[in-house]
């Protein structure tokens, strides 16, 4: 109890040097949560993604020819291949076909409001891979994906902005001038989340050339939800087997594919950077934002190491006796870096603070989160309605990890040189 | 005084080492961030060569066949349907000029490149950005002549026919000022049956606001182009109207087998296509206020220990009769002597490289000492205001009062 006595009458007698060393632990510890935060946005996990990260897309391809001539395509594949390279892969529990589409269209209600939205063409699995949840209405079912007829799942905003309502289960919108039946109304999503841009799901029905398929190419994507316990590694041998067996099938057209370390993670599609020609680089990004880190904890660092020094220059005396009536090294060093550890401590909560409300108001400039001119997607780019999903034990400790490395990189050498003073000489030198 | 100044910094070199280390890596960091910063930004300074304002684009497309809407009977309609809603278009009472277009949309990233050849024995050739639209594009996206010919003549000049390109700086090093090729015969794409003239020099066309922009040539579109992209102008103001005039009137943008649709608001684009480059540039300001707040907090504090440890020496020099104004130069120029000890340090490790880090980067070495002058004079700024704090402290020492309790 002394001992935390000692410390903050330490701390409230040298409140200038208090006040800097916590303002200069909370910046730096601000800096490294909020760039920390920011890069969660597009990996954290919550519904309708709960299993964000246990999901591995597959998506373009590169081709080559092989006879010669210089043809290199970066495409997309049609239904049957991806099922031939996706379909039977072991440690996947649920797989789901998807399309895309064309990018933006106009939606609306006959003779009545249309506005303009993304579509995404999906399957009856999609819906067990993702827990969203419905307003009304239901998923897809197998029926759904193999009639003739178009069904279309709205979100939450789209509904009430073409009938005033979600209650439109039956009801008929039509999408670039072809009618769909509405099957279900979903919650919107946050826009960062997978999907979040898309405003209505349609049934994606794999009928070959009207999807835009010939041979090879078609419009589809895949998503594998992975067993637990399952490496995506592995998963990716067997994709990359699956490619080598394509190919020998592809000979007859002189194509081949090349393999690019597909399917991706969402952690490589997060950090993005890559095409369908290029592998992604997960671990040269991994040692960039190693070295962001660390030079936001070195400059602190050398500050708080000169705050600490200096502070120790006023305590000699008090060293010098201590060490005169047998303190250990030891308790000297384990002092200071208490002191010091209870600064950063305070100035590492302020930091985590600040970086969460950075996170729910600035980051927004920060990030390409919004979609200038599509106004339903308003709501849903809000990063202060997600932000309590980031915090969490791990985040917690990444800020504590932050404040302790803070803490030896400043204390280490000025604890150690105060240790290693004679007393006479610590005594000595305060009469000086 | 500037000797004892010295002599004075040499006594406590332990600390002014570690701060000597310190001001090296943050003139490093602010340097590396202001490069960045100018080469990701300075693209901005050079004109945009088109205004956005009150600028929409829109697709036509065709009613699928498996639409229950798609009518068979009208399959060979399609290009005069699409000049009765582009006439409908023309008519709304917010518009004030349309034009089809292939590839002229400024504010996206396709690229048709390809050459024309200059008539004479020397075969010249310049290469660009071939941008296609109706005359009227002029007036509708403010292009503008580099030579002050007015809007309506360029128009004129689109009418008959002829083509405009834009300055090239490496053409113009081979060939001389663009100018002069005003008025010369060309064939497009190299072409003896695309032989036209070169109307007049207009400023280029840039496709993001912060790259350089790329060369141009305009090119009329003429007949019944089979291009289904349009660029349309709404009069000053009735931007919202015409928003609500496509959304709710059908007959505006659908006939038979043809629909307009996906109208982006050209602004709405720039900002999408341009937030990339914008976020970069506030993370770079973020990032350098980061380092500049550190190195101010660390200054601050560790002046402010030396101020205490020498109110006895100030009490004593302010006896002999030294000046507030005195002791305030001195703690002033101490934190300035550290920094410039840092930028010589910081100097002498990079410029021996200069040559190849300029090779790299594609800047000249004087960018670089303009850089290195600001970068510097940012961290001065930073250790002013935070020595200001102790030097006023010390000014405010009063030396009987400071002596005695010595």
């Amino acid at each position: 109890m002394n001992y935390i006595k000692q410390i903050l009458f330490e701390l409230k007698y040298q409140k200038m040097v208090t006040w800097i060393s916590i303002s200069g632990t909370a910046l730096a510890i601000f800096m490294v949560m909020s760039v920390y935060l920011t890069q969660s946005l597009y990996t954290f996990e919550m519904a309708p993604a709960s299993k964000r990260n246990m999901i591995l897309t597959g998506k373009g391809m590169h081709m080559q020819s092989i006879n010669g001539n210089s043809m290199s395509a970066s495409e997309t594949m049609n239904h049957n291949l991806a099922l031939n390279i996706y379909g039977k892969l072991d440690g996947i529990e649920k797989i789901s076909l998807v399309n895309p589409g064309r990018g933006a269209s106009d939606a609306g209600v006959k003779n009545g409001p249309s506005v303009s939205v993304e579509t995404l063409g999906v399957d009856n699995e999609f819906w067990k891979l993702y827990d969203y949840k419905f307003i009304s209405g239901k998923p897809f079912d197998k029926g759904d994906i193999e009639t003739g007829n178009n069904f279309a799942i709205l979100k939450e905003s789209v509904a009430k902005a073409l009938f005033h309502g979600t209650d439109v289960v039956g009801e008929t919108i039509e999408i670039d001038n072809i009618p769909y039946t509405v099957r279900g109304v979903i919650e919107d999503s946050f826009i960062l989340l997978p999907d979040g841009k898309v405003n209505i799901f349609t049934n994606y029905k794999h009928d070959g050339a009207s999807s835009g398929e010939d041979e090879i190419n078609g419009p589809t994507k895949v998503l594998m939800l992975m067993k637990p316990g399952v490496d995506p590694d592995y998963i990716k041998q067997q994709v990359s087997k699956k490619y080598e067996d394509a190919n020998r099938e592809l000979l007859k057209l002189d194509i081949e594919l090349v393999y690019h370390q597909q399917p991706y993670t969402s952690e490589e599609i997060a950090i993005g950077g890559f095409g369908s020609n290029s592998d992604p680089e997960i671990t040269e990004r991994k040692k960039e934002f190693a070295l962001i880190y660390a030079l936001l904890l070195l400059l602190p660092a050398i500050n708080l190491s000169n705050m600490t020094r200096s502070r120790l220059i006023h305590r000699v005396t008090e060293i010098g006796v201590r060490r005169a009536f047998g303190a250990k090294r030891v308790s000297i060093v384990s002092q200071i870096f208490s002191e010091n550890l209870l600064m950063t401590f305070i100035g590492g909560c302020i930091g985590l603070s600040l970086s969460f409300l950075f996170l729910a108001f600035l980051s927004r400039y920060f990030i390409p989160i919004n979609v200038p001119g599509n106004y339903l997607l308003e709501e849903s780019s809000k990063v202060s309605s997600v932000v309590w999903h980031l915090f969490n034990f791990k985040v917690f400790f990444i800020a504590i990890g932050g404040c302790f490395i803070l803490n030896v990189l400043s204390a280490t050498l000025p604890s150690w040189r105060a240790s290693l003073m004679q007393p006479a000489t610590a005594i000595s030198k305060s009469k000086q | 005084m500037k000797r004892a100044l010295l002599s004075q910094m040499a006594h406590e070199w332990k600390t002014n080492i570690w701060f000597v280390i310190e001001l090296v890596i943050v003139t490093y960091a602010i340097l590396f961030l202001l490069l960045l910063l100018w080469s990701t930004s300075k693209g901005i300074f050079d004109p945009r060569g088109f205004s956005p304002d009150n600028v929409y684009s829109i697709d036509v497309r065709g009613v699928s066949e498996s639409s229950p809407y798609y009518l068979p009977e009208y399959e060979e309609n399609f290009l005069e349907d699409r000049e009765e809603l582009i006439r409908r278009l023309k008519e709304n009472p917010n518009v004030e000029y349309v034009s089809l277009h292939n590839n002229f949309l400024p504010y996206q990233l396709s690229w048709i490149g390809s050459g024309i050849r200059f008539e004479g024995p020397d075969s010249i050739i310049y290469s660009g950005n071939f941008r296609y639209a109706e005359p009227d594009i002029i007036k509708l996206l403010d292009i503008r002549s580099v030579t002050g010919k007015s809007q309506d003549e360029l128009v004129a000049i689109l009418e008959r026919g002829e083509i405009l390109i834009s300055p090239d700086a490496d053409f113009e090093e081979v060939n001389g000022p663009i100018e002069k090729f005003a008025g010369k015969t060309v064939y497009v794409h190299g072409q003896e049956e695309n032989r036209t003239k070169i109307g007049d020099i207009v400023y280029s066309i840039k496709r993001e606001d912060f790259q350089n922009a790329p060369n141009s040539v305009i090119l009329p579109l003429q007949g019944n182009s089979r291009w289904n992209n349009i660029i349309l102008k709404v009069k000053p103001g009735r931007d919202k109207a015409f928003e609500e005039d496509f959304y709710s009137d059908y007959d505006l943008t659908h006939l038979r087998n043809v629909y307009f649709t996906n109208l982006k608001s050209l602004v709405k684009m720039g900002e999408s296509l341009n937030m990339e480059t914008n976020i970069k540039i506030r993370l770079i300001i973020g990032i350098s206020t980061f380092f500049l707040i550190t190195i101010f907090l660390g200054l601050l504090g560790s002046f402010w220990f030396r101020v205490q440890q020498r109110v006895s020496e100030i009490a004593i020099r302010k006896t002999f009769g030294a000046t507030n104004k005195e002791l305030f130069q001195r703690i002033i120029g101490e934190g300035l002597l550290l920094l410039v000890g840092a930028i010589i340090i910081a100097s002498a490790c990079i410029w021996p490289f200069i040559g190849r880090i300029s090779e790299k980067t594609g800047e000249k070495w004087y960018m670089f000492l303009t850089v290195e002058a600001i970068t510097a004079g940012l961290i001065a700024i930073g250790i002013i205001l935070s020595l200001w704090y102790p030097a006023w402290r010390a000014m405010k020492i009063e030396p009987a009062i400071a002596v005695k309790e010595e």
